[in-house]
């Protein structure tokens, strides 16, 4: 994985002495709150209904042992004993003091972690696949491409003030793992007919309130050209983006009001002048980048191993979680493993800080000490012989880490909600452990097969609810939590918004409804491979909604 | 009117000599002067010819690209920063650096302060007419400082490289504080 020179190293502490300084201003009556709390934001610290919650950035989600660690160690010292992993692969601590985030960030720094840029209106974390690097359908690994858009994007001073949030993901596989048609920026690495590296650009994309799924922009750009085509968009979003509506302030709001065509042409013409200058990457600069991924020594014989077959005969539980919850590894004999955050009774991905340290452990045991945060709140061992995976799956099941869930109804991305967000409208981590125990059957949920159950407590949309197969947002009708149910979205390749069913449901229906949802879709569909996604798109609304609103009356 | 106090060029407290006149007062013979776009435009005859320096007040809303060519010959430009939060001026700056600009490229108003000014020198910013709560002192070090520079990020930033070897003087201003 990437690791910090010296200058990274430095900037990343003088930060820390920064926001220390501004903090003992603000403290101490010197800063005006407003605009410390402007400041506070660029460093991940937000103040939420109960505490300050503090958001720690975890580049394209990779982690190594040593900065796990440092997490559990942070959740202990600093927070109540754990943390929740969020959908953009970051870590978020819902209980810090304001004194003590100085002195968090300043541990932070010295595993080469930081919460630089992970709130505020300016570049946040970028995000890619969770299999980056060891996936089948990969083109190239993207996690250098991101890397080096990190460098640009951390502490640019030109995009520190943009008229709001800006998100940028990245995804070089057949199938989109990384939801990039719901970002600012989408990237795919992509080869051309002449067989040249380059990027398919999307633009435009978001979700919250106005879900918008983003356009193409380019179809093909040269490999030199990610920043400062990057940096292009930028500007002109800098300059345009609506600032009188904080609703209408993200870039798919220009791209939808001046048309995809008129913001294209801006785009170009600003980039035509800086296409050549030192935002232009060297040959040299990105094989220099891509020395930092180079892949681990695997074993050649890792396939021979004949125990993996032995135990998955001998213990039906393993192998159903082998069913779930590994993804197949480019190279023979490995595995990636999926630790699931979606036990049942625990708010979708949290972690205590005993489990972060035994992670950690295991992780260096079995997969030489790195891990990934997905955008589903999941964690994965990407390298995992297939030999080790049997002691692994003991160790997950007594860690609580080994629910065979993956992809399933259960395995629900879910924002903090009413609980911890003072913006929320409902108690989405309640309703999520509602629908854990209607569909505990894990027999069931295997016969319902790969859905996407997505909530969010509120309409900035942090659960993703708008392209879930099934989405539930939560809204306040005179103080009451109600919720909206949309079906048919996708974050994937065939990226779509939900439509909504119809009126919402009041707190008590809701298990009931997703219940009915689901029994009309066994009903319907063609056979078992028909996921409830293809079936919805085969069948459309009406029957969804004669079984959803047709009892009621 | 105030006669701000001017820290200049790598670290030092200069006075500030110019005047931005109101689009109503008359243009006085003499003395540096600062007015909006839209005075420059309308009475571009007369203030081109005046002996003594004229530079240009820009509203952010203003497009670079279409900035009359003359305009990138004023000896200063001033670039307005509304708001603590409105940052489409560091924007501008960039493009008018990547236009040619030369000449001195200040910054004015809410958001020219301690936490800001560092990102408007690395965006082509030259001379900062503080806030008037400002310490004068330390925002000169928080663009002068070694320890600052670090805040640098990646290092494709830097000024030099940016802006194929042009380099500019640094100046920064404070309004004088009624006791002085």
């Amino acid at each position: 994985m990437y690791r910090y020179n010296q200058q990274d190293q430095a900037g990343v502490e003088a930060r820390v002495a920064e926001f220390r300084d501004q903090t003992a201003r603000y403290l101490a009556g010197k800063l005006p709150a407003d605009e410390f709390r402007h400041l506070r934001l660029r460093n991940g610290l937000y103040v939420q209904r109960f505490a300050p919650m503090l958001r720690v950035s975890i580049p394209y989600g990779l982690l190594s042992s040593k900065q796990l660690r440092m997490l559990a160690h942070i959740a202990r010292k600093y927070d109540k004993g754990y943390g929740h992993f969020t959908t953009r692969q970051n870590i978020q601590y819902n209980w810090p003091k304001l004194e003590t985030v100085p002195d968090i960030l300043a541990d932070l720094a010295t595993v080469e972690m930081h919460a630089i840029q992970t709130s505020g209106n300016c570049i946040r974390n970028i995000t890619s696949d969770p299999l980056a690097g060891v996936a089948r359908d990969e083109l190239v690994d993207p996690r250098p491409y991101c890397e080096l858009t990190r460098r640009w994007a951390t502490f640019h001073p030109e995009f520190n003030w943009l008229p709001r949030k800006f998100k940028l993901a990245f995804s070089a596989t057949t199938s989109d793992r990384a939801a990039t048609r719901v970002h600012d920026i989408g990237i795919h690495i992509v080869r051309n007919a002449a067989g040249e590296l380059g990027y398919e650009v999307y633009v435009g994309g978001g979700l919250g309130r106005t879900p918008i799924i983003g356009q193409r922009i380019r179809e093909f750009l040269p490999e030199a050209d990610l920043l400062s085509y990057c940096e292009a968009i930028l500007r002109i979003y800098n300059l345009l983006g609506r600032r009188d509506n904080i609703y209408k302030a993200r870039i798919k709001i220009l791209v939808k009001e001046m048309g995809l065509a008129a913001f294209a042409e801006k785009v170009e013409a600003e980039w035509q002048q800086i296409k050549d200058g030192p935002l232009k990457l060297q040959p040299g600069q990105i094989e220099a980048m891509k020395a930092h991924f180079t892949s681990f020594d695997y074993e050649a014989d890792a396939a021979a191993d004949p125990s993996y077959s032995q135990y998955l005969e001998r213990d039906s539980a393993f192998a159903a979680w082998t069913k779930r919850n590994l993804q197949p590894h480019r190279v023979d004999g490995y595995h990636l493993v999926f630790l699931s955050l979606k036990a049942r009774g625990v708010a979708p991905g949290d972690v205590d800080a005993e489990q972060m340290d035994a992670i950690a452990d295991l992780a260096e045991r079995y997969s030489f000490g790195e891990l990934r945060a997905t955008h589903n709140q999941n964690l994965v061992l990407a390298d995992v012989r297939q030999q080790d995976l049997y002691p692994l799956w003991q160790q997950l099941v007594r860690l609580n880490l080994a629910t065979p869930n993956i992809g399933l109804l259960t395995d629900v991305i879910c924002c903090p909600g009413l609980d911890f967000c003072s913006l929320s409208n409902a108690s989405s981590i309640a309703v999520a452990e509602e629908i854990f125990d209607r569909f505990e059957s894990l027999d069931y949920q295997h016969d319902i097969g790969e859905i996407k159950l997505n909530m969010s407590g509120c309409m900035n949309g942090c659960g993703h609810h708008s392209v879930g197969h099934i989405g539930v947002l939560g809204v306040d009708k005179k103080g009451e939590e109600w919720y909206q149910i949309t079906l048919g979205g996708s974050s994937g390749n065939d990226a779509s918004l939900g439509d909504r069913t119809g009126p919402s449901v009041e707190r008590a229906q809701i298990a009931d409804a997703i219940q009915t949802l689901i029994e009309t879709y066994l009903t319907h569909r063609q056979n078992e491979d028909e996921s409830f996604l293809t079936c919805y798109r085969r069948i459309g609304m009406a029957p969804f909604k004669a079984s959803l609103y047709g009892e009621a009356n | 009117m105030t006669h701000p106090l001017a820290l200049v060029a790598d670290g030092e407290v200069v006075v500030n000599d110019w005047q931005t006149l109101s689009d109503s007062a008359e243009v006085p013979q003499h003395g540096k002067l600062i007015v909006s776009l839209d005075r420059w435009q309308s009475e571009v005859e007369t203030l081109s010819k005046r002996t003594d320096p004229v530079g240009i007040l820009l509203p952010n809303i203003a497009t670079v690209h279409s900035l009359d060519p003359a305009i990138l010959e004023r000896p200063l430009l001033v670039l307005d920063f509304p708001g603590f939060a409105d940052g489409r001026a560091y924007s501008q700056s960039q493009q008018l650096r990547l236009n040619g600009y030369a000449g001195d490229l200040r910054a004015t108003g809410k958001a020219v302060v301690l936490d800001q000014i560092r990102l408007m020198h690395r965006c082509g910013i030259s001379s900062f007419e503080l806030r008037s709560d400002q310490d004068a002192s330390a925002c000169v070090s928080a663009i002068t400082d070694v320890a600052a520079k670090r805040l640098l990020g990646a290092g494709l930033f830097t000024p030099r490289s940016r802006y194929r070897g042009k380099t500019w003087h640094t100046s920064c201003f404070a309004e004088r504080k009624a006791a002085d």
